[in-house]
């Protein structure tokens, strides 16, 4: 009974399928062509492949990204430098001798007023000044 | 494969060998594709891929120039120029209508631009230069294909015409520089070494795992470029001459302020000046730095570098006395002092006296005590018919006859600044060298490090120290007992001398009737000079005009407010608090 079985198994493991055999013996059978070590090592670097495939799309779309954000922060920053480059020179341009010189020459510091007006004085009142022996500290706690 | 595609063996044999053979095919064609590329094209290829490519940076900026306080005197501005090219233009937008777009932004009638624009054979039109940023960005904005933004830097001098003779300006299109501009060429152009960046074709950052962002983002600059000048100084020096000049309708002038102890100069006032920003439209002559190009008789500024030179190799003492009889003829000509129709012959004069009343008898007997040969190396050794090698283009030797062809007119002349000729710059240097204790610097704009300093600037000893003590207390106390108010500045005790010489006749021999140069040299605090002032002014008009009614108010101006400026230490407290100019 155990034989039977074992022959049993042996052929659906061994042998192949074949219908109506002319000749019936126990020939080794060729195996399929998924169990050959080749397909499954093929199979490993397909997978493996598709994989890096993936994994680069990935991260060329993240470096794309990456390098149009920096390239549009590049491009801000070089405005904000050159804006930074003008307006430095503006201020240098504006303070400079020559500009105060300039603008004081068109200034007629001579010129008499127009009007002048008359007010009267203010009479500051006296400030009293208390001597500091006079002055009484009241005591704060935690001083 | 056979039980996939369900064919017999004979079939997938061949179907195997057509494959196997495409495959190889193919793989043939690769390789010999690969070779193509790599060894047959690898020239032109390599040549297409850096056009595509730019290694380094085509945009720079040229450096700043800083005045020794850190004040900006030059920098560089960002401007653009506007090309179109017909080959690149869309039927969307027409020279037409890119003329009536482009006409409010760059302010020209749409005519005109449409005129520009529709020359079609032309491979390059160019619509306008040196347009703004603002402007830029609103052409950007209309999209306009066939029109071609090309940045460039301006040079942009912010003091206007200050100290424009030493700034000097650049013309990068025509390759000319003046100033320092030229002489610090190449430290303005030397670019920080850096990793390099590389950029598209259309000017984006290629980044790879070395660019450093932060460095990318940066406006590439060059090296900064420091002077020795002091803004302020240089204002005060500007503005004095400028008032006295206007004052006495006078045609040029200069005023050099120096620090005596290291050649470095405060202050270079060159009238009349030009601005930078706008130097085409000044004229040749205003541009050149006259004061180092062009020579003058020093006059009795030279009577300072005749006693030294007496007193160096020992023809005269210390307590020489000299007999002044106020004319003298030698060869037919006839010497006098310029005050001898006033006061005749002073008689036996010391010194001291000599520098005081600006005897010209008194300097010709001392320059001719002096054998030829002696005073004419003492002279070299001031530096006089040499450049003195500051770090501005263009200096003049200067003239000084070889001592064979002294005859004793020209030996008697050279006592008191005549038969010679030099630029304000070398007396300034040789007077220095007195009030350096007797060693000469080379004068300089531009500020050095240590090893910068030993390997551009040349020094050498003039004097003993001994002799330029005695030269100091000299002309200190021939300024203190003189009474005229030239050098009298309050607190300070001044060593120097006034000058007053005919101007020669540029077309023949001879002067010129009635113009002369007038100037003026002093240091101070005498004892431990800290500055040097040489002021000369050029044809002044007037009725006193001599050095110390000119050159000497403005030697006193300059004077107390760079002692102010510097806050140097006062020598003498109290001392000629009545003789401020005004």
């Amino acid at each position: 009974m155990v034989s039977s079985m074992k022959t049993a198994a042996y052929k659906k493991v061994k042998q192949s399928p074949m219908q109506n055999p002319i000749i019936r013996a126990d020939f080794p059978v060729y195996e399929d062509v998924k169990q050959l070590p080749v397909f499954k090592f093929n199979r490993l670097l397909s997978c493996v492949l598709g994989v890096s495939i993936l994994i680069s799309i990935v991260s060329y779309s993240m470096v794309i990204a990456k390098e149009n954000a920096i390239i549009a922060y590049h491009n801000k920053a070089n405005d904000v430098n050159y804006d930074n480059i003008e307006l430095q020179n503006k201020v240098d341009s504006a303070r400079s001798f020559y500009n105060v010189n300039e603008k004081i020459t068109k200034i007629n510091f001579l010129k008499k007023p127009d009007k002048v007006l008359e007010v009267k004085a203010i009479t500051p009142s006296p400030v009293v000044v208390n001597k500091s022996d006079k002055v009484e500290v009241q005591p704060i706690s935690g001083y | 494969m056979i039980f996939l595609f369900n064919i017999n063996p004979k079939k997938y044999s061949f179907f195997a060998i057509v494959l196997q053979c495409f495959f190889l095919f193919f793989a043939i064609v690769l390789i010999l594709q690969l070779v193509r590329l790599q060894i047959f094209d690898h020239g032109e290829l390599k040549e297409k891929a850096s056009q595509m490519r730019q290694p380094l940076r085509s945009f720079t900026f040229r450096g700043e120039i800083t005045d020794r306080n850190g004040i900006r005197l030059a920098s560089d501005a960002t401007l653009y120029d506007i090309y179109a090219h017909p080959k690149y233009y869309t039927k969307d937008n027409p020279p037409e209508k890119m003329a009536i777009l482009l006409s409010p932004i760059l302010r020209q009638p749409s005519d005109v631009i449409l005129e520009k624009l529709n020359k079609l054979d032309a491979s390059t039109i160019t619509l306008a230069k040196g347009m703004d940023r603002d402007t830029i960005t609103k052409i950007k904005k209309l999209q306009l294909r066939g029109l071609d933004l090309v940045k460039k830097s301006e040079r942009v001098y912010p003091q206007g015409n200050l100290a424009s003779h030493i700034l000097g300006y650049v013309n990068t299109d025509a390759n000319l520089f003046a100033g320092v501009e030229r002489t610090g060429s190449k430290d303005l152009e030397e670019l920080p070494k850096v990793q390099p960046v590389e950029y598209d074709g259309k000017g984006d950052v290629i980044y790879d795992f070395n660019t450093d962002p932060i460095y990318a983002a940066l406006p590439l600059t060059g090296k900064r470029l420091v002077l020795t000048i002091d803004t302020t100084i240089q204002h005060v020096a500007e503005t004095e001459l400028s008032r006295m000049m206007s004052k006495t309708k006078a045609e040029r002038g200069t005023v050099i302020v120096m620090n005596p102890r290291n050649g470095e100069i405060y202050g270079f006032a060159v009238l009349p000046s030009y601005n930078p920003n706008k130097y085409n439209k000044a004229k040749p002559s205003i541009i050149k730095n006259w004061v180092l190009s062009d020579v003058y008789p020093p006059g009795s500024t030279f009577k300072i570098l005749t006693v030294a030179s007496g007193l160096e190799t020992g023809s005269i003492t210390e307590d020489e006395k000299i007999f002044d009889s106020g004319e003298v003829k030698i060869d037919k000509w006839t010497i006098t002092n310029y005050d001898y129709a006033k006061r005749g012959a002073p008689g036996l004069i010391d010194l001291r006296h000599l520098f005081m009343h600006s005897s010209n008898v008194g300097s010709l007997k001392v320059s001719l005590s002096i054998p030829s040969y002696e005073h004419y190396k003492m002279l070299r050794l001031f530096g006089i018919g040499s450049e003195t090698g500051i770090d501005l283009p263009g200096e003049s030797a200067g003239i000084i006859p070889p001592p064979k062809t002294w005859d004793k007119v020209k030996h008697a002349t050279i006592g008191f600044g005549y038969s010679i000729a030099s630029t304000p710059m070398q007396i300034a240097s040789a007077v220095a060298a007195i009030a350096n204790n007797g060693i000469w610097v080379t004068p300089h704009v531009i500020k050095y490090n240590k090893e910068e300093s030993l390997k551009r600037l040349k020094t050498r000893r003039v004097l003993s120290p001994q002799t330029a003590v005695t030269m100091t207390r000299l002309l200190s106390d021939s300024i203190q007992y003189s009474d005229a108010k030239a050098g009298k500045i309050p607190d300070f005790r001044v060593a120097g001398k006034s000058g007053t010489s005919r101007k020669p006749n540029p077309h023949g021999a001879g002067y010129l009737p009635g113009q002369v140069f007038t100037s003026f040299v002093g240091y101070f605090p005498a004892y431990d000079p800290q500055v040097l002032i040489m002021v000369v002014v050029d044809n002044p008009k007037g009725v006193e005009i001599w050095g110390s009614t000119v050159a000497g108010p403005i030697f006193n101006n300059v004077a107390i407010e760079t002692a102010r400026i510097l806050d140097l230490k006062l020598d003498a407290p109290g001392l000629n608090h009545k003789n401020k100019e005004n």
